[in-house]
């Protein structure tokens, strides 16, 4: 990062110790394009002549985007080959739940895309089997719009006409996801930094047999993304499967981790592959 | 210019009347023209046109009768011959007719018509001659006589020519006619043009002199007030006339020197006012005052007098114009002289009319003026008059002059108290400033003595500083020290008990009684290491209290009991008194144990003979417990250090009775803990009365009475773990939650475990009642019973008191919680979310197998049992070696990394670990044994000599399986190996 960014954080008393440094200096750039700034010091004036813009930064490193079913092709994978190959091994070994947990939830569009593509498997192929899914993040603004579940129509766009059809219903122009659908996910706040718990508290005892945890890591330090990792590896379950973005891949291959179907950004669990060095 | 001088009113009236008139004019002249117009073609119309109309139905009427007259020749019929003369009588009455109204009508001389009409009737008569024809011969005569040469032809020819005389004349008449309206209407028309050019000039001059007469004086007022706007303070407006123009130009005029006079006097004020600011210094304030006075008010002469507070008397302070001899004093008492009137009322006097022999004189260089007028000005500071200004003139003075100066009054009035004030304040500033230089001077040097006191305070500081750490390494190193002391104790103690088991019966009695002493000696040395334990970790701040409620009575009971034998063998009487049969406080019960059995010790300790008696008594809410003996007692000079540490009487007896004289400090230190006093008083021979107050201690929990835990006695957790349940263990499981129910369900039943299930309190308990599981997993936050009251009651019940409590939760559990949940034994607490799957079916496995496994194995059963020694020390090693015996294969690594190696080859069914080893310590290398699946099942224990108890709790939750102080106590060790084996 150049000096005159890392000047301008020193001054705004943000400890950059999560975060990536060309993430933030991206997002400082963005911010100062967009209010026609072109020096860090003009910027620094703008902000102390309105401390709106200070809280606004504050909230700027978090990254609240998401979509429904945001990479078609992993959630295509996902209900092709993930999840039958789960629900076959659960058969096998006579389980009677699967434990899906989407790690960084935001305000929820992963969650209700996994839980969709559950439901319809399992109308479709009627395995004897409880999904338990839990959807976190660490922010409770956006959990609380997780929770409501209701959508502008912009954003419903991914979302084919007859899951729209199926799963929602229209209230005052917004699209609500059904009780049904919504009574499945279990939401709750986590941080995935934490150095208490190894999982979220509603899970108990983590064990997961699928952990999506996409457009996470790329945001972080080094340091902390093998924090995050770890956390994700320890609670997975034996043969669970791992979702991340297809640009964290690289992190997760260098780590040792396995990918199920390759360039997907789908890893599987397996013991002895791994390594947390730096 | 008559009309410039008419009324405003009156010009316009008489403008808008010629207007009016000349309209008037012309429309009567327009409608005049158009009259005799009409008048020609009426004319024309009534009888030329009539005329010539006659004139063709005359011809018409003469054409037919021809005609007719030819049809009646030609006619055979009488009937028909009838008509047609029928016809042809009408059409002669019509010719007749036609004939008057051309008499009536014609215009040209009678004879004309009377011509015609004679020409008629003979033409007729003449016809009526020709119309006797009998026969058809007649006809062509007839018809002879009809034609041109015919004498009825003539007689035709005859009428045709006299119509035609009158047909031309009528004709020639209406082109007369024409040419004379065409005529009226060409002069009408130049007559028009001529009347509106003359009224539009006429009209325009007119216009012309109204807008110039209200013009002009309009932009001659405007011209006026714009130039005086603009500060032209002397224009006047030129415009004169006797109309309302006139007198406004007037009014105006009048304003305007008015307003040039009131600004004059304005002018004058301000600038008199402005040159008042000029100067702060009084005399040249003053001579500046009258000089600006004097110019502005055409004064030639002026004084200014002030009052001169020593004499009482107003003196010439400035003065222009007045020649020197002139400026005499004035008495302010008696109101002398000019003065004296404006003195005494404070209000300025104008004189005017001063005789000619007035002792003031101006003097010029063409001889001597007399003033006329003079005015006198008191200046007072609103209690006295302390100055006055006089001016003089040679000529009369203006009103204007007067105004000023009635004007300035106030402003020369407050200005000059001002100059005057802060002369004062300025004499004043100077004295001030000297005062502030010595201030100043004195104020340096106590300054400079401030530093010095600063760098000595700074010194101070300093050496504060380097005392505490000398204090902070005092008792690092008597912790340390006491470390060190007790692990070549631990040898000492746990052997010299070997040997005096094994070597009963086998030595002289001599020699078994030194054993005695060894071992006797061994452990007053550890207690008193315990106590510089103590001592320094109170001083360290590392001492912390646990408020619980327990019997005092009880307590010092138990305590007199165990003295009891050393009393009796010294004939001493132990007694105990109590306001209340079961005193109860509420306070940390391990320390008020430590304190009253230090005391009582050395009571009885000190005391050869007689008594030592216990009172226990309320008072101020507060709990006192005094102890007294009949033992030596204490001199006076020695009372004020009795809690000193490493003081004792300075007394041989005491020095034979031994003790490190920590006891009294450490039971002074405590009660200060707890929030108490320590009070004695002694009498050298006659004994010594101690005194402790104890205050109750708020309690975070009503009261836990019975301290129940499990593991208590050994802090063993689990004995060796068996991958299998042999028998289906029955688990309660209370949970609020319907997901995390299943959740549990889920992995238990799998597991293998019977689950009974408990949606809230209630419903635990309820089951309880008709079953007892084999433990139970207990969340915490649930609606109406939460877990904290599940718990107590299955403590409280007999029933379940012993059962196996796990809690598993979400919630955050406050220290005091987790004090009572501690207290109340469970068997873990594990927080929903911290574990993992595997884990926690250990941990649930754990409990199961703790909470059935009661029979208790004798260690002979278990020959060929390997147990690995982790400890550099290699006294201490043969000491466990000898507690062992010979039971067990033991084999023995040195540091950690050789124990980690060890554990690997020699697979021990029990690690004994030490914690300060070389190369990897004891912790390290316990989580390097626990990481490997192939050692992960091995019981270790912890051996240490850090015995404090948070060390206990710290070890405990890094992983180990046990903990063992050192010294070993022998007991302990044996009922640890029996549990694990």
């Amino acid at each position: 990062m150049s000096e005159s960014f890392e000047d301008l954080l020193c001054k705004l008393g943000v400890e950059n110790q999560y975060y990536s440094s060309s993430y933030i200096e991206q997002r400082l750039k963005n911010e100062m394009a967009l209010l026609g700034l072109t020096s860090t010091n003009t910027y620094w004036d703008f902000i102390q002549k309105n401390p709106d813009t200070r809280n606004r930064l504050m909230h700027l490193f978090e990254n609240h985007y998401t979509d429904f079913f945001r990479d078609g092709v992993v959630f295509t994978l996902l209900e092709k080959k993930v999840f039958p190959a789960i629900i076959e091994r659960k058969q096998k070994e006579q389980a009677k739940s699967v434990r899906v947990w989407s790690a960084a939830c935001s305000s929820g569009q992963e969650a209700y895309s996994i839980s969709m593509i559950w439901d319809e498997l399992r109308t479709s192929r009627n395995p004897d089997l409880t999904c338990f899914l839990f959807a976190t993040d660490k922010n409770e603004f956006q959990l609380e719009k997780a929770r409501k579940g209701a959508y502008l129509e912009q954003s419903m766009s991914r979302v084919s006409f007859e899951r729209v059809h199926r799963y929602f219903s229209k209230k005052e122009g917004l699209y609500v996801v059904n009780d049904a659908l919504k009574s499945g996910i279990d939401f709750s706040v986590f941080d995935l930094l934490t150095r208490q718990d190894c999982c979220p508290a509603s899970s108990i005892y983590g064990n997961f047999d699928l952990i999506f945890c996409c457009n996470v890591l790329c945001y972080y330090a080094s340091e902390y993304q093998n924090r995050i990792v770890r956390l994700l590896d320890h609670s997975m379950a034996e043969n669970a499967f791992l979702v991340v973005d297809s640009s964290e891949r690289d992190l997760l291959l260098r780590k040792g981790f396995l990918e199920f179907i390759p360039e997907s950004g789908i890893f599987v669990k397996h013991e002895n592959t791994r390594n947390y060095g730096p | 210019m008559a009309l410039k001088d008419l009324k405003v009113g009156n010009q316009l009236r008489f403008g808008f009347g010629l207007v009016l008139l000349l309209v008037l004019l012309l429309s009567t002249f327009a409608w005049w023209q158009t009259y005799l117009l009409v008048e020609d073609s009426r004319t024309m119309y009534e009888h030329p046109l009539q005329v010539r109309k006659a004139v063709s139905e005359l011809k018409f009427s003469i054409s037919q009768m021809r005609l007719e007259y030819r049809n009646f020749l030609l006619s055979h019929s009488s009937e028909q011959k009838t008509l047609i003369l029928k016809k042809t009588e009408n059409l002669e009455a019509e010719s007749r007719r036609q004939m008057n109204i051309l008499q009536d009508r014609y215009l040209g001389p009678p004879q004309d018509i009377e011509n015609l009409r004679r020409a008629f009737t003979n033409w007729i008569e003449l016809r009526y001659s020709n119309l006797n024809i009998k026969e058809d011969y007649e006809i062509p005569n007839a018809l002879k006589r009809v034609e041109e040469s015919g004498d009825i032809g003539i007689a035709r020819q005859e009428l045709m020519r006299c119509v035609s005389v009158v047909e031309d004349f009528a004709i020639k008449k209406s082109l007369d006619l024409m040419a004379e309206a065409t005529t009226i209407q060409r002069t009408f028309t130049e007559r028009l043009i001529f009347m509106i050019l003359f009224i539009v000039l006429l009209m325009g001059w007119l216009i012309f002199l109204l807008l110039r007469n209200i013009r002009n004086p309009i932009q001659e007022l405007k011209r006026a007030s714009e130039q005086f706007n603009n500060g032209k303070t002397d224009v006047r407006s030129d415009y004169n006339s006797k109309n309302e123009f006139g007198d406004l130009s007037r009014s105006l005029n009048t304003l305007f020197e008015v307003l040039e006079s009131d600004l004059q006097i304005k002018n004058n004020v301000e600038i008199i006012s402005r040159s008042m600011l000029n100067e702060n210094e009084a005399a040249l304030f003053c001579k500046q005052l009258i000089e600006s006075l004097m110019l502005h008010t055409n004064s030639q002469m002026g004084a200014f007098y002030v009052l001169d507070n020593a004499t009482n008397c107003f003196t010439c302070f400035s003065s222009i114009g007045i020649d020197r001899d002139c400026c005499r004093s004035f008495s302010a008492e008696t109101f002398e002289g000019q003065i004296g009137l404006p003195l005494s009322t404070s209000n300025m006097q104008h004189i005017t009319d001063i005789p000619e022999n007035t002792p003031f004189q101006y003097a010029t260089v063409s001889g001597i003026l007399k003033p006329v007028e003079m005015v006198t000005l008191p200046i007072s500071n609103g209690q006295i008059v302390f100055a006055v200004i006089t001016l003089f003139t040679i000529k009369k003075y203006h009103k204007n002059d007067i105004t000023v100066l009635e004007t300035l009054k106030d402003t020369i009035n407050a200005r000059t108290n001002a100059v005057f004030y802060l002369s004062r304040l300025k004499q004043i500033s100077v004295e001030l400033e000297k005062k502030n230089e010595l201030l100043e001077k004195q104020k340096n040097e106590v300054s400079e003595l401030a530093i010095e006191l600063k760098q000595q305070n700074e010194e101070l500081e300093f050496q504060k500083v380097q005392l505490n750490e000398a204090n902070n390494l005092k008792t690092t190193f008597l912790s340390r020290m006491s470390h060190e002391l007790r692990t070549p104790l631990n040898s000492v103690i746990a052997l010299s008990g070997v040997l005096s088991r094994r070597l009963k019966d086998k030595v002289s009695n001599d020699e078994y009684g030194y054993l005695e002493v060894i071992e006797r000696n061994g452990k007053q040395l550890l207690d008193i290491i315990n106590d510089i334990l103590d001592i320094s970790r109170i001083e360290a701040g590392k001492e912390s209290i646990n408020v619980t409620t327990f019997n005092l009575s009880e307590m010092i009971k138990e305590m007199m009991g165990m003295l009891q034998h050393q009393a009796d063998t010294k004939n001493i009487q132990l007694t105990l008194s109590s306001d209340s049969e079961n005193k109860t406080i509420s306070s940390d019960f391990d320390k008020c144990m430590h304190i009253l059995q230090n005391i009582l010790s050395n009571a009885v300790k000190f005391t050869e003979d007689g008594s030592v008696s216990v009172e226990i008594f309320s008072e101020n809410q507060s709990t006192k417990i005094r102890i007294s003996d009949t033992g030596i007692g204490m001199s006076p000079e020695f009372l004020p250090f009795i809690f000193d540490e490493f003081r004792q009487a300075e007394n041989k007896y005491a020095k034979q009775k031994g003790g490190t004289g920590l006891g009294m400090a450490i039971a002074q230190k405590y009660t200060i803990l707890l929030g108490g006093t320590l009070q004695v008083s002694s009498e050298l021979g006659k004994g010594s009365v101690f005194t402790l107050t104890l205050p109750h201690l708020p309690s975070d929990e009503n009261s836990y009475e019975n301290r129940y835990s499990i593991g208590k006695v050994l802090d063993v957790k689990v004995p060796n773990i068996q991958q299998n349940v042999q028998q289906p263990s029955t688990l309660l499981l209370v949970e609020d939650s319907e997901p995390m129910m299943l959740q549990m369900q889920e992995i238990l039943q799998e597991a293998g475990y019977t689950l009974l299930t408990a949606r809230n309190g209630i419903e635990a308990l309820d089951s309880l009642s008709k079953m007892t599981p084999d433990a139970v997993i207990l969340d915490l936050m649930m609606p109406e019973v939460n877990g904290f009251e599940v718990l107590k009651k299955i403590r409280e019940n007999p029933a379940t008191q012993w059962l196996p409590v796990m809690i598993l939760t979400s919630k955050y559990v406050s220290k005091e919680e987790l004090f009572f949940l501690k207290n109340n034994g469970i068997y873990q607490l594990i927080r929903k979310g911290g574990i993992l799957k595997e884990p926690l079916l250990k941990e649930v496995y754990k409990m199961v197998l703790t909470g059935t496994e009661n029979v208790k194995k004798p260690i002979h059963e278990n020959p060929g049992r390997k147990i690995l020694i982790v400890e550099d020390n290699p006294d201490n090693v043969l000491t466990i070696q000898a507690l062992i015996g010979e039971d067990f294969e033991i084999v023995v690594a040195e540091d950690g990394l050789d124990g980690v190696e060890m554990s690997l080859q020699q697979r021990p069914d029990l690690i004994l670990m030490d914690i300060a080893l070389p190369r990897m310590n004891g912790v390290d290398a316990m989580k390097k044994i626990k990481e490997r699946a192939e050692t992960k099942h091995i019981p270790i224990v912890v051996v240490t000599a850090s015995a404090l108890s948070q060390d206990k709790d710290y070890f405990m939750a890094q992983g180990f399986d046990g903990y063992l102080a050192k010294p070993i106590d022998e007991e302990l060790f044996e009922q640890l190996l029996n549990t694990i084996f």
